[in-house]
């Protein structure tokens, strides 16, 4: 007994850091911001992945085409003014020049940005840092560039969670909770077992995560905090509890329990573990999402006949469960986009295929945004603008994203497969 | 006395009937349709702005001055129609100046008619100038609207782009900043006589409804 | 000390070949899930055999029993009306189309199925532990019918 405890809690133990999930741009949208990045002078050791790392994550928002290194100009600067007609010449919408400074303490960025077309300076700005936060420095001042001209807000500095899978020689599978910048990079282990993990699910603060495991026998629901690796159960019952959603202000969960021998939702109140059951009729419901203002959730329900999406007030007293998908047989694991003008879910067409949808509150028909066979775990971004998701190629297991404008990217594991992405709030 | 009364009767009828016939020649009987003119009113507009009246609290960067105005929905996608605050002539004072103009010289209707058509063919080269330019963005909800209002030069050349009436959607307004960005100049602008160009095209609001 | 190792070796083997996953977990189970009676862990060979055969298969979409899967029951119902003593885990699966949270549920349906249909039985409940692992835990790797076929089951252990 003592043996396999010991055992148990090796597998358990989070190991080392890994390496990278590859980012492969597939495509990208089609009216992009054509914009100049004159590589960030400055503290030469850091600045050449500095100025990679930032090019790489305004490549990967779909929105801009970046000018090749090749055909950037000189900077002309005549009287303190830039000269712009050469850049628009090569048909640049904005230049984005730069320096790092370097100090015993400090590891800053100052960036500007110009306006090619209006000939003028929009932008100057600093983002202030330490010298081992290079990447996190990075993915900050892309997001302020990328914010700047696009007027919407960044995701580089955010991050995912998402579960790897691999197999030894004698197919025997390794389950591993990862989290990982949301290019892919800094990949870390929060878990490591041998049993499944699925449904990763990120604190608004960003600062835990809530995730079902196998490892008691069953589906049960952890949380760990994500920077001491700390995890206990989020509930201590005898029966399975599964789908963990953070509510907005970080104070409950909605979870599934399955105490009836049936999937009903529940909401749990962290501080004190009050239960209070949400539904309660004969089909399953389960994949609960909480709405981002807090008085909302969405679920999946197959008390229609088939698994569709339903929409609760919270607000209300008594209140009735309201159907908001009518189209196709299969509609589920939905989330709100972050304005709440729409959902993002899974879609079962007619031709059985499973696809990511969008449907707009305000429309009645979804518009479907993947074309695999088998795409599901959809996640949205915080800025509302891409989405991440799984999908299967030549059967293998990875990750997939795509921007509302048409940018598309991949993410495969470095080894093994990924599936059940969790995309990050904004984080501080 | 009863010869001369006789002669002033036949005096005063044949008056009448020439103040009749003069009186018709110069339209006063005719009613008052098209021969009335709104000088200073742009034509053929679907969208008609109210002067912006407040501010949306979210500010976008770069893109100054967003307010909402209400806005009836469009067919067209994109509508051109002369910024209202350069409208100073109430209606009816319009309506005045151009009947006792209208009085004085039946050329100028002529004129102005011409005008109109030549102010439509200008606004129809400004639309599908922009319409060329425009990309509208994938997976945006229907029905939405953006209105820019531009400053144009007697060159054509754009100086000044502002959105006065945000969409809801970023990626919405962006676009539509975008396509007046690429085209950067109307070089037809050359060809508007500067009158007309001074009176109709040197501020001109567009409407973006791709419903 | 050895007798445990032992049974758990012996134990392994027979998982590795059901393609299960790894019993140490499950004896852990067993310890915190306090059931009464014999532990699942030390079942006869016999028993397990019967078990082992005693595989359900569903319909997709559906959790509910075909005759075919009735008569696979049968063996058990009357296994477990032999030996009083037995407790034992129903575990619904699903195939990997889908969300895996609804598969989850749909695999609990199927268990409850096979559940409720033993209860009617006569067998008591309490000898009787549902769960599920949804899609997690395919017999058969494939993405085609066939595969997926194997999948949507009900294992009894």
């Amino acid at each position: 007994m003592k043996k396999n405890l010991l055992l148990v809690t090796l597998l358990l133990f989070p190991i080392f850091i890994y390496g990278e999930l590859f980012l492969e741009i597939t495509k990208g949208s089609e009216d992009p911001y054509k914009v100049a990045m004159i590589p960030f002078e400055g503290n030469t050791g850091i600045a050449k992945q500095l100025n990679n790392i930032m090019r790489n994550d305004l490549i990967r928002t779909g929105e801009f085409s970046i000018l090749d290194e090749e055909l950037l100009l000189p900077v002309k600067i005549i009287n303190d003014e830039l000269v712009y007609n050469d850049w628009k010449l090569l048909g640049i919408d904005y230049l984005v020049t730069g320096t790092i400074v370097r100090a015993n303490n400090s590891l800053d960025i100052n960036y500007e940005i110009f306006d090619i077309h209006k000939k003028r300076k929009v932008r100057s700005s600093k983002v202030f840092g330490i010298p081992n936060q290079i990447r996190q420095l990075a993915h900050y001042t892309s997001d302020g560039i990328y914010e700047s001209i696009t007027g919407i807000k960044g995701i580089a500095a955010t991050r995912l969670l998402y579960v790897n899978e691999t197999k030894d020689s004698k197919l025997i599978s390794t389950y591993k909770l990862m989290i990982a910048d949301s290019d892919g990079a800094n990949e870390k282990v929060l878990l490591s077992s041998s049993e499944p993990i699925i449904s990763p699910s990120w604190s608004p603060d960003g600062k835990r995560a809530a995730y079902v495991s196998f490892e008691n026998g069953m589906a049960q629901v952890f949380i760990q905090e994500i920077a001491t690796r700390k995890r206990k159960l989020v509930l201590k019952k005898d029966t399975q509890i599964s789908s963990p959603s953070w509510s907005p202000d970080g104070k409950y969960l909605s979870l599934t329990l399955y105490q009836d021998g049936n999937a009903e939702i529940y909401i749990l109140r962290l501080r004190d573990q009050t239960l209070t059951r949400m539904t309660n009729q004969f089909a399953i419901d389960t994949e609960s999402s909480w709405s981002p203002k807090g008085n909302k959730i969405l679920f999946t329900s197959g008390r229609s006949g088939s698994p569709q999406i339903y929409e609760l007030d919270l607000r209300k007293l008594n209140s009735k469960a309201k159907r908001i998908s009518f189209e196709g047989t299969y509609n589920a694991k939905a989330s709100y986009l972050p304005n709440e003008d729409g959902i993002i879910f899974v879609h079962r067409s007619s031709d059985g295929l499973f696809h990511i949808a969008l449907k707009y509150k305000k429309e009645n028909f979804i518009r479907i945004l993947t074309e695999a066979k088998m795409d599901e775990s959809p996640s949205v971004a915080p800025n509302g603008n891409m989405v991440i998701y799984g999908i299967k190629e030549e059967n293998l297991s990875m990750l997939a994203g795509f921007s509302l404008s048409g940018a598309k990217f991949k993410l495969p594991a470095s080894d093994g497969e990924v599936r059940e992405p969790a995309w990050s709030n904004f984080l501080r | 006395m009863i010869a001369n009364y006789r002669y002033l009767q036949a005096s005063l009828f044949s008056f009448c009937i020439h103040a009749a016939i003069f009186m018709y020649i110069y339209g006063t009987f005719d009613a008052n349709t098209s021969k009335t003119l709104l000088i200073s009113k742009p034509l053929q507009v679907e969208l008609k702005f109210e002067l912006p009246s407040k501010d949306l609290k979210k500010q976008i960067p770069i893109l100054p001055n967003i307010n909402t105005t209400p806005s009836k929905q469009v067919s067209e996608d994109i509508v051109y129609s002369k910024a209202e605050d350069e409208i100073k002539t109430p209606q009816n004072n319009a309506l005045m100046e151009s009947t006792i103009a209208n009085l004085l010289s039946e050329e100028s209707e002529i004129e102005i008619n011409n005008e109109q058509q030549e102010i439509s063919m200008y606004a129809q080269k400004i639309i599908s100038t922009i319409e060329n330019a425009w990309m509208k963005p994938r997976n945006i909800p229907e029905g939405l609207v953006a209105n820019l209002r531009l400053k144009i030069r007697s060159s054509g050349r754009i100086t000044s782009a502002e959105l006065i009436k945000s969409s809801g959607n970023i990626r919405f307004d962006n676009s539509a900043l975008q396509a007046v960005r690429r085209v950067e100049t109307f070089y037809f602008f050359d060809s508007i006589p500067k009158m007309l160009y001074d009176k109709e095209f040197k501020v001109i609001a567009i409407s973006f409804n791709p419903s | 000390m050895n007798k445990s190792i032992n049974s758990f070796i012996a134990l392994l083997t027979i998982f590795i070949f059901s393609a299960c996953s790894s019993v140490q977990i499950t004896e852990e189970a067993v310890a915190d899930q306090s059931v009464a009676g014999v532990s699942i862990a030390s079942k006869s060979t016999s028993t397990q055999a019967v078990l082992a055969n005693a595989i359900v298969y569903f319909e997709y979409d559906q959790y509910n029993l075909t005759a075919k899967s009735i008569q696979a029951l049968k063996g058990v119902s009357d296994l477990m009306k032999r030996n009083a003593k037995i407790t034992i885990s129903i575990e619904g699966h699903a195939d990997e189309r889908g969300t895996r949270e609804y598969n989850l549920a749909l695999g609990q349906r199927r268990a409850e199925s096979v559940s409720n249909y033993l209860i009617a039985n006569g067998i008591n409940g309490n000898r009787l532990i549902t769960k599920s692992y949804g899609e997690e835990r395919p017999l058969s790797l494939g993405s085609n019918n066939s595969a997926w076929a194997k999948n949507r089951r009900v294992e009894i252990k």
